[in-house]
């Protein structure tokens, strides 16, 4: 009966934020995959588990303890990998996680996409369409209450940025009904790929129109935030395991503890439940409107670095955010606050008012605020907080991102790599440009809406 | 103890629609039970007997092959985990339970969308709630009606919960149809709160004799205010509802002085009129959890005199709450009573009174008060105003008052509703979540219209 999930992973950062995700979703139901887990109460809630695994046998998640005892049971976990290189599904094929794995939801390619949206979206998008839907109507089948797809990759690339939003769209095609969520990251623009503004631009345009939610993550912000997790004098221990780990694991689990958060009321009980059904209707006010700022406490990498929760719980500071911007210097439209663990409804009645006073609401809705109360803390944290803000500070963002493409464009740079793909043409690039310039329009209106409603209705 | 004065048992069906609805209901039969089994009744075994009989025939399947007390609920909800979790807790807690069988639940949730509930999710669940109510009903001897708990603010209660109550009406229209509506924290719980409210405002409106409006904020208020609490839980918040449900249709007596009444005559007896169907309850005293005993007022006519205190209004401002009786400890200083007092037009009210020792004369004045008090001139003076005790001691204290009330003071909550969904509504804000289940634009104008001229009756009882 439990919501259930599939993730679907595309390109080389999808897939190693997948292989982040994995390890700790199993942590979060009590099974170790290195270190011991905190049993804490998790075997009261073994239907949660079923959200991200499936077993051909119905034994409810609570006996199982160890990998050892998922591989006996065929557990399997929901997911779809798919990259047109092979190095970083093959990791997967080897790790020790191998066994959640199921062959034949794993989807694979020499050579890549060459950082090029339009190889992506469209040469292996129109070659591979009809084994993605293979591949997702497999996993799908083996779930009774299919309730979403957890989407990832980046958009700087090739794979994620183009194969990621053709899927995007495949899915929206063959399972209208089922909820699309997109965590992408953004470039930090010091990377080497040339071409990601182009990559950039045209995916999100692709986000915009086709995801039920876009949950994205920049690499500045990420980066960012390890800094400050590394030089925090009181916690020298995770500064330590900081500089031990390679960077893109880090940043990648603070992805991951936002989609583990995002996901807890769908998976876990709690006093205000949050299913992820309740997102879209909560902040998404107009069409395309679809992107949210996600905004953390504690900022940690994994359960093993545990930092002290702050006193201020202020998830919707700017520091917080996963992407680089404020999202409280602009109008927010909508904002959602997810406490996870220890938390009682007067501690969300005061955050709801902290918030309250600290952005800016749109005139047409001044309490704009979903609050969700989940019982179940995450791994080793007594407590934690997501928040999820909608805010014209976004409109800034695509800015830059359009602003970034029309550098590139004006010179006509390597913009014959695109043409010489079929199904790409120049119109797409300017469809895409207007499309975005349009959405930022939008922002940039709604920013400055001014409270002009219309009298009451008047009854005799 | 002549016959006339004897409990009519009547059973009532509880249907618990969404979170909300399921967790308040499940506190509320918990009540239930505390009150039936306390051991300190303070009337004689045989007495008490009858009270126990007549509220188990109400509320609970009266079997004697059945070892517990089995509520006579119908559970539904879009998603699983609520409803799970209330069975988990049951299991373990063991003066009564649930029948699983009557468990119509879905998948998905109905996600904070009114129009997803109804449309979708409503449509599917009826034939599996209509046959689990058929069964519950079956099981009683005399029905005597329905009541539907729901909160206003997400997908499920409102939608689905509207939906099955509009398609049930009919089946059961010669019963008593009556619904508890929670209604959101004004300051932000689910975003599209407002729509949401004002959809299922309009349609219990349409399809209930009357419906119980319960306010989170007040609720809320109540615990940090009147009972000092530092930190609020959901469940505290459920068990100030419990007690104020159970406290008014827990069985009531007749005596020499006041009449038998069954929860159909209340809810008939609230909303004498087709235009005035909201209702609320006020209560007094409430103990904060922690102590056991009630330490201040131990004098009915003192409880009843506060009772009375609870329709005044702010006669500065009539359109806020600005001293709220409710908030505030029974005491023995007479409040003033100088000219500018105002208080709220009743269409109804009726004071239930439970525990020993309440003297008529006693609480004369403040009978006499409320059976005076503004109302409309089109309610006859006998209708406006009831009293009806109860000797026995309810959930073991000594005394304890319910002020169910039918007043003029409802238009604020209500028009604060339509005034934020209004908002949103000239801006077009969310309507594409709603349109896309097939909700038009002019639902919504039908439910403004509906809900505005419900506001100006209201508001127009005072002037
Ligand atoms: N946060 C994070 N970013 C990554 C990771 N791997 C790559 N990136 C970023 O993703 C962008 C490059 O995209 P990739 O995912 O490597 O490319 P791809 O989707 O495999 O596409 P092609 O390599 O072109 O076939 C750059 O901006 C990188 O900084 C990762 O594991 N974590
Ligand atoms: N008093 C009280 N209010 C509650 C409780 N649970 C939820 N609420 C309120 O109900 C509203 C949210 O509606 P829910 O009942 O959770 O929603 P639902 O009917 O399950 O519908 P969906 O979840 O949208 O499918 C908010 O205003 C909450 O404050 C409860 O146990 N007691
Ligand atoms: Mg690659
Ligand atoms: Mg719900």
């Amino acid at each position: 009966m439990m919501s259930e999930f599939i993730t679907v992973q595309v390109g080389q950062c999808g897939n190693q934020i997948g292989s982040a995700f994995w390890p700790l979703a199993l942590q979060e139901h009590g099974i170790a995959t290195s270190k011991p887990v905190s049993q804490q109460q998790r075997s009261r809630y073994n239907d949660a588990f079923h959200s991200f695994f499936s077993s051909p046998s119905d034994t409810s998640g609570a006996s199982y303890k160890s990998l050892h005892d998922l591989e006996n049971a065929k557990v399997k976990a929901r997911a779809v990998l798919i990259d047109m290189e092979d190095s970083v599904v093959a990791r997967f094929r080897n790790g020790p996680l191998r066994k959640l794995f199921d062959e034949t939801l794993l989807l694979t390619n020499y050579p890549g996409s060459g950082n090029n949206w339009a190889e992506g979206h469209h040469a292996h998008g129109s070659e591979y369409a009809s084994g993605i839907v293979d591949v997702v109507r497999r996993a799908a089948e083996r779930s009774d209450h299919l309730h979403g797809f957890l989407l990832m990759f980046s958009v700087g690339g090739g794979t994620g940025s183009g194969l990621g939003t053709a899927t995007l769209k495949l899915l929206a095609d063959y399972f209208p009904e089922v909820d699309r969520f997109v965590t992408c990251v953004y470039p930090s623009g010091h990377e080497d790929v040339v071409t990601a503004p182009y990559n950039v631009m045209l995916a999100t345009n692709v986000l915009l129109e086709y995801a039920t939610c876009v949950l994205p993550a920049d690499n500045k912000s990420l980066l960012d935030i390890c800094a400050y997790l590394q030089n925090r004098k009181e916690s020298a221990e995770s500064a330590k395991a900081v500089a031990a780990a390679s960077p893109y694991e880090d940043m990648n689990s603070i992805i991951v503890n936002m989609l583990l958060n995002f996901t807890s009321g769908s998976r876990f009980p709690g006093s205000l439940n949050v299913d992820m059904s309740e997102i879209s209707t909560n902040m998404v006010p107009f069409p395309k409107l679809n992107f949210l700022s996600c905004g953390l406490t504690p900022l940690g990498f994994s359960s093993s670095h545990i930092l002290q929760v702050p006193k201020q719980v202020e998830p919707w500071a700017r520091d917080h955010q996963l992407l680089k911007i404020d999202p409280l210097a602009g109008t927010l439209l909508s904002a959602t606050l997810l406490s996870r663990g220890s938390v009682t409804l007067s501690d969300m009645r005061y955050n709801v008012s902290r918030l309250q006073a600290r952005g800016r609401f749109t005139p047409w809705n001044q309490d704009a605020i979903k609050v969700g109360l989940c019982s179940v803390p995450p791994n080793g944290h007594p407590a934690a907080h997501l928040s999820l803000l909608n805010s014209t500070s976004l409109g800034g963002f695509f800015s830059h991102i359009g602003g970034q493409f029309d550098r590139m464009y004006r010179r006509k740079a390597h913009i014959h790599h695109y043409l010489q793909i079929d199904g790409f043409s120049n119109s797409e690039f300017l469809d895409s440009r207007q499309s975005l310039y349009d959405t930022i329009g939008h922002y940039q209106q709604l920013a400055n809406s001014q409270d002009a409603a219309l009298d009451r209705l008047q009854v005799m | 103890m002549t016959s006339f004065l004897k409990y009519y048992s009547m059973a009532l069906t509880t249907i618990q629609f969404g979170q909300c609805g399921n967790q308040v209901g499940h506190e509320i039969f918990s009540t239930l039970v505390k009150d039936i089994i306390a051991p300190k009744p303070g009337i004689s075994l045989h007495d008490n007997d009858e009270y126990v009989q007549s509220a188990c025939s109400q509320w609970f399947e009266h079997n004697d092959g059945l070892d517990k007390l089995c509520a006579r609920a119908v559970l539904v909800d879009t998603e699983n985990k609520v409803v799970e979790e209330l069975l988990r807790k049951q299991s373990s807690n063991s003066q009564w339970m649930y029948n699983r069988k009557s468990c119509a639940i879905g998948s998905g949730g109905a996600g904070n969308n009114w129009a997803l509930g109804y449309q979708r999710k409503g449509p599917e669940l009826l034939e599996s709630v209509s046959e689990a109510l058929r069964v519950e009903n079956e099981k009683a001897d005399r029905l005597a009606g329905i009541l539907s708990i729901t909160s206003s603010a997400g997908g499920t209660g409102s939608g689905v919960g509207s939906f099955i109550m509009e398609n049930i009406h009919d089946e059961y229209s010669k019963k008593t149809f009556f619904n508890a509506l929670v209604l959101p924290f004004e300051e932000g719980e689910v975003v599209t709160q407002s729509y949401n409210t004002l959809l299922t405002l309009a349609k219990v409106w349409s399809v209930s004799d009357a419906t119980l409006l319960l306010q989170n904020d007040h609720l809320n208020s109540m615990l940090l205010n009147l009972l000092h609490y530092k930190n609020v839980g959901i469940s505290d918040l459920n068990s100030i509802i419990a007690l104020k449900m159970a406290g008014s249709f827990q069985p009531l007596q007749g005596t020499t002085f006041s009449p038998n009444m069954t929860v159909s005559d209340i809810v008939s007896h609230i909303a004498p009129h087709p235009a005035y169907k909201f209702f609320s309850i006020k209560s007094s005293p409430h103990i904060p959890r922690e102590s056991k005993k009630f330490e201040g007022s131990s004098q009915w006519n003192i409880l009843t005199k506060h009772m009375r205190q609870m329709l005044r209004m702010n006669s500065f401002s009539p359109d806020s709450v600005a001293v709220d009786w409710e908030l505030k400890q029974p005491s023995s200083v007479p409040p003033s009573m100088h000219s500018l007092q105002q208080f709220w037009c009743s269409v109804s009210n009726l004071l239930l009174t439970r525990g020993p020792g309440l003297s008529n004369a006693q609480c004369k004045p403040s009978f006499d008060f409320l059976e005076k008090a503004n109302h409309p001139r089109w309610v006859p003076q006998e209708a406006a105003f009831t009293h009806c005790h109860q000797t026995r001691r309810f959930n073991d204290q000594d005394k304890f008052a319910c002020l169910v009330t039918n007043n003029s003071q409802v238009h604020i909550p209500l028009n604060n509703v339509v005034e934020k969904a209004w908002k949103m509504f000239t801006h077009k804000a969310y309507l594409h979540q709603y349109t896309k289940y097939g909700l038009l634009e002019e639902d919504f104008v039908d439910a403004f219209v509906k809900i505005e001229t419900v506001i100006k009756a209201y508001r127009e009882l005072n002037v």
